[in-house]
């Protein structure tokens, strides 16, 4: 069993990608703020991947995988955005790479498209 | 201050370089943006809407880029069998062959040949100035040079 790092702000969100990968072979543990993501990456738990929200509220996570590269560099990071009208995708996009996300998913994704990704990585 | 708007100069003039073909067949730089979209993503994410939705555009702009680019052979477009409302955008072998060419790729190279101290300073400083907010007053082209 596989473990992910899911940070994203929106319970709708999170709930829909934990259901996504029901009867896979990854287990999700969810956290929904900042703070309680630095927490996760700072402590003892071990998950192979994460996956991380561009806008958590009105901030953006460019701070956490910052944290991510240099507490947990062999943790592949997935960002994933919808946009939030004024700063587009395609900035979310490059502003994620120049942050070491090494996959970009747009909101709304398919599970098809965030298991293509997860295989890939992990 | 002016070293500020000298800087800004210098980055105008860097990307404005890099657009050198100005005649008529020259790929425009949102239909660049819309090549490198469409040669990234899966499949099923390659429609006018989600493509507008990354890009930050209403549909207009887009689909006429896109109408450009089916002329001229570098994107066609297939019915979308997930959804029957919306088609699928695909590059063609010409669109992938054209991305050869990027001109940003020369950007990039610029960026790639600096020294590593510069270069990882480089792109974190870029994502902080994409990141740091517009002030609104400075978005109506009332730039004060002498500051």
């Amino acid at each position: 069993m596989k473990s992910i790092l899911l940070i994203d702000d929106d319970p709708g969100i999170s709930d829909l990608i934990v259901k996504m990968l029901n009867n896979s072979d990854y287990e999700v543990h969810v956290v929904e703020t900042e703070a309680a993501a630095i927490d996760m990456i700072n402590g003892p738990t071990e998950f192979d991947v994460a996956v991380v929200d561009f806008w958590l509220g009105f901030e953006d996570s460019t701070g956490l995988l910052d944290l991510l590269a240099a507490k947990r560099p062999n943790v592949p990071s997935v960002l994933i955005s919808g946009g939030d009208g004024k700063f587009s995708i395609e900035s979310t996009h490059a502003v994620g790479q120049i942050s070491g996300a090494i996959h970009f998913l747009q909101k709304p994704f398919r599970k098809a498209e965030l298991m293509n990704v997860l295989n890939s990585i992990t | 201050m002016q070293s500020n708007f000298a800087a800004a100069i210098l980055i105008e003039k860097i990307v404005r370089e890099t657009y050198t073909k100005r005649s008529s067949t020259a790929i425009q730089p949102l239909q660049w943006s819309i090549l490198r979209y469409l040669q990234r993503t899966p499949d099923a994410q390659c429609t006018m809407s989600m493509l507008a939705n990354f890009l930050g555009l209403t549909h207009g702009p887009v689909v006429r880029a896109i109408s450009t680019l089916v002329k001229r052979g570098l994107v066609e477009q297939t019915a979308n069998l997930q959804d029957a409302r919306s088609k699928t955008l695909t590059l063609t072998k010409a669109g992938h062959e054209a991305l050869k060419l990027d001109p940003i790729l020369g950007i990039a190279s610029r960026i790639g040949s600096l020294p590593e101290n510069d270069r990882q300073q480089f792109v974190k400083l870029v994502r902080s100035l994409a990141m740091y907010p517009v002030k609104e007053d400075l978005s109506e082209n009332e730039v004060n040079t002498s500051n």
